[in-house]
């Protein structure tokens, strides 16, 4: 903020003089989940054989790694969230993003977008293309698209709703308008209808009746269909930005998996053909040490719940797979260079835990969208870090750290308490519904934030070592869209919809009406390639599958049905 | 950054009322993290507070506002939309005639846009890291010299 000059200033560290820093100590002697830290740690602090409790990286129960050679044998990959106003821009920034060596693209999308709301609804003007792309047609998944080999690059769509089913669809119906057989695509959705209810949306914008049954439509066309594709990528990192500690980010996530898992194999599909296909998207907070021993507590728990308790046979069934987004709530926009700073430790945990993708944090990350020269640090640092730290030249390097396991055996135990009080609720399903998770949150992060307050928790520029605001260094801020940039994305969505043929349109529509009031084992992706091809909008289709599943049209209420 | 001239906080020996304050996000952005915590920490700190929830039409805002006779409101942002919203909020605020109401604004804000925030017509911006004692201290001194002046 810029305080008037005579605004209660928070004291920062205190201190009588230079000795007093000098003969500082720390006063947290926690992590920053909150787990208390002792002195030493010992032999005796781990218990049980090597084999069993770790196993070598490649081999049950995955500790230490999902692959023998881990980063030997691939890099993880590098790729930034990307996501500003309309298609066209945040195609050159993905290319931008590629030419800094970006190994992967990441695209995210504006909130009417992710809610299934075209950008001509009257209530989203001030939303569009603001807090990612927005796009509405398959025009605008061309223009996303354009100059870009789908069977060439690793894509992942960040939409996490009953829309990600439609634009899954437009993506595979540019692949096909292209000609590329589906089986060659490679990429991620996020499809995890539960993180977007938990995460803010009011329930008349977040149907979980219908966000589930597409979540399994994606799951089962994918894993049949399309063998280098993730069609659910379980989103822990926003439970852990929500203000929730590491062990509950394990928790809370392993029981939405199991939410989906068990809605999969209701529907008929074998474990052994979902569960390699599921992925999770997870945090990487500040405290470094406890980030790899949560990755290495996630890969054992996961290995030993999918073998043990779903009956599953296949290896690749039991590797817990994840990309990292190193954590966006742990950056201040006070003294914001030192972001670059946090986003390097976060990045390191990740490497140091065997993620499989990483996004970095552009250090603007507080302030607003990326500027340019934010994203392409956040590629240099993952660069700094895969080519010049050697952290990934050797699989688990913190293994056998006497800290380090006991820490991952006390998140799994933690973690396990938390799935157990999950389950006695009914599962995650119940839990949100009944408003269990939501308190869950809201107290976490008060907690956290009274910590904050009373500085038993310091975070550097925000509570301790503070500048007065007109001496901080200013940085750029990416604009939001202009008022003559969202007027032409409304233009170009008007010709779209005046050019198309709008018989062939509300045909494909009735149709998905049809098709979507099937039942819930009538999987509607080959029906959505259609009708999205054939020119409907995304709000659109979302607005009938909604009716169909016993939800208005528009959740604001304000437009009515096209058919 | 003030509307009007600050005081200091009414010495504590004299009962005061508790100061009223109204919270909420106007646009469809779902991120409430800190508006839900700002809205219990302002709680602790003795005031009245009403979080009203997001996806809010700008009218309920401030019909609750008049409602809860609230001296202060605010409006909480992450994902770019304060602009425009702040703007349109703050004339709604004025023609219904909430003249003498503090409009704060609050969250993921570029340094760049508060004095565009504060020609809007924002009484107070505080951006995210900002410790919430800030945050109290400025309506105290904000409502002090309200009553001071009359």
């Amino acid at each position: 903020m810029t305080p008037p000059p005579d605004a209660p200033r928070a004291p920062d560290v205190p201190r009588k003089g230079h000795l007093d820093a000098y003969f500082e100590k720390p006063a947290r002697l926690r992590t920053w989940s909150g787990l208390e830290v002792k002195p030493v740690y010992r032999p005796e602090d781990v218990t049980g054989a090597y084999q069993e409790r770790l196993g070598d990286p490649g081999h049950f129960p995955y500790a230490r790694g999902i692959h023998a050679d881990m980063y030997r044998g691939k890099y993880w990959t590098r790729r930034e969230v990307c996501g500003y106003g309309g298609p066209e821009e945040t195609n050159q920034r993905m290319k931008f993003l590629l030419a800094q060596g970006a190994s992967g693209l990441n695209v995210i999308f504006d909130i009417p977008t992710m809610t299934g709301m075209d950008a001509d609804h009257p209530m989203v003007e001030e939303e569009i293309g603001v807090q990612g792309t927005s796009l509405c047609t398959i025009e605008d998944m061309e223009a996303l698209m354009e100059g870009l080999p789908l069977d060439g690059i690793s894509m992942s769509i960040v939409v996490t709703s009953h829309a990600a089913p439609v634009v899954l669809a437009m993506y595979l119906a540019v692949a096909r308008r292209r000609g590329l057989p589906l089986d060659r695509l490679r990429g991620t959705i996020q499809n995890d209808p539960l993180h977007h209810r938990f995460c803010g949306y009011p329930p008349a914008y977040s149907p979980l009746n219908l966000g589930l049954k597409t979540a399994v439509d994606c799951l089962e066309f994918c894993a049949r269909q399309m063998p280098h594709w993730y069609p659910i990528n379980v989103n822990a990192y926003d439970l852990r930005e929500e203000g929730l500690g590491a062990a509950e980010e394990i928790g809370f996530s392993f029981a939405m998996a199991r939410t989906y898992i068990d809605r999969a194999l209701e529907r008929g599909l074998a474990i052994d053909e979902l569960a390699p296909r599921m992925v999770f998207y997870c945090s990487a907070h500040i405290d470094l040490l406890e980030e790899v021993a949560k990755f290495r507590a996630m890969r054992r728990m996961w290995a030993r719940m999918l073998r043990d308790e779903y009956g599953a046979r296949d290896p690749r069934s039991w590797q817990f797979k994840f990309g990292v987004h190193t954590a966006g709530v742990s950056l201040v926009p006070q003294q914001p260079l030192n972001n670059i700073v946090r986003v390097a430790y976060e990045a390191l945990a990740a490497v140091l835990g065997g993620a499989q993708s990483l996004h970095c944090c552009s250090y603007d990350e507080p302030i607003s969208l990326p500027t340019e020269q934010a994203h392409q640090i956040a590629i240099r640092t993952q660069q700094i870090l895969a080519y010049e730290t050697g952290a990934g030249n050797t699989a688990d390097p913190l293994g056998g750290s006497y800290f380090i396991e006991a820490l991952t055996d006390r998140l799994e135990t933690e973690a396990r308490a938390i799935l157990s009080r999950i389950a006695e609720q009914g599962g995650m399903f119940r839990a949100i519904e009944t408003g269990w998770v939501d308190q869950e949150l809201e107290n976490a992060a008060y907690r956290y934030q009274q910590e904050v307050e009373r500085r038993e928790r310091l975070i550097v520029g925000s509570n301790a070592f503070i500048v007065p605001p007109e001496q901080d260094h200013e940085v750029p801020a990416h604009p939001r869209p202009s008022a003559t940039q969202v007027r032409a994305r409304l233009d170009q969505l008007k010709r779209f919809r005046d050019l198309r043929d709008a018989g062939a349109v509300m045909a494909g529509l009735r149709r998905l009406r049809d098709e979507a009031g099937q039942g819930e084992r009538h999987n509607l992706l080959p029906c959505l390639m259609d009708v999205v091809g054939a020119g409907a909008t995304l709000g659109e289709a979302v607005g009938v599958m909604r009716e169909a599943y016993g939800h208005a049209y528009d959740p604001a209420g304000q437009i009515r049905s096209v058919l | 950054m003030r509307t009007t001239p600050p005081a200091r906080s009414a010495p504590s020996s004299e009962p005061v009322a508790a100061i009223k304050v109204v919270l909420g996000k106007v646009s469809m952005d779902g991120h409430d993290r800190g508006v839900r915590v700002l809205a219990r920490l302002l709680r602790d700190a003795g005031m009245e507070v009403v979080y009203l929830g997001k996806f809010l039409p700008h009218e309920a805002l401030i019909e609750a506002a008049i409602q809860e006779n609230a001296q202060v409101v605010g409006l909480s942002f992450l994902s770019g939309e304060h602009l425009p919203h702040t703007r349109r909020f703050a004339a709604a605020l004025r023609s219904r005639g909430l003249t003498d109401v503090l409009l704060l604004v609050g969250g993921v804000i570029p340094r760049q846009d508060i004095p565009h925030l504060l020609e809007g017509g924002a009484g107070g911006v505080f951006v995210t890291g900002t410790p919430v004692e800030q945050v109290v201290g400025f309506i105290r001194d904000w409502v002090a010299a309200k009553e001071a002046s009359g």
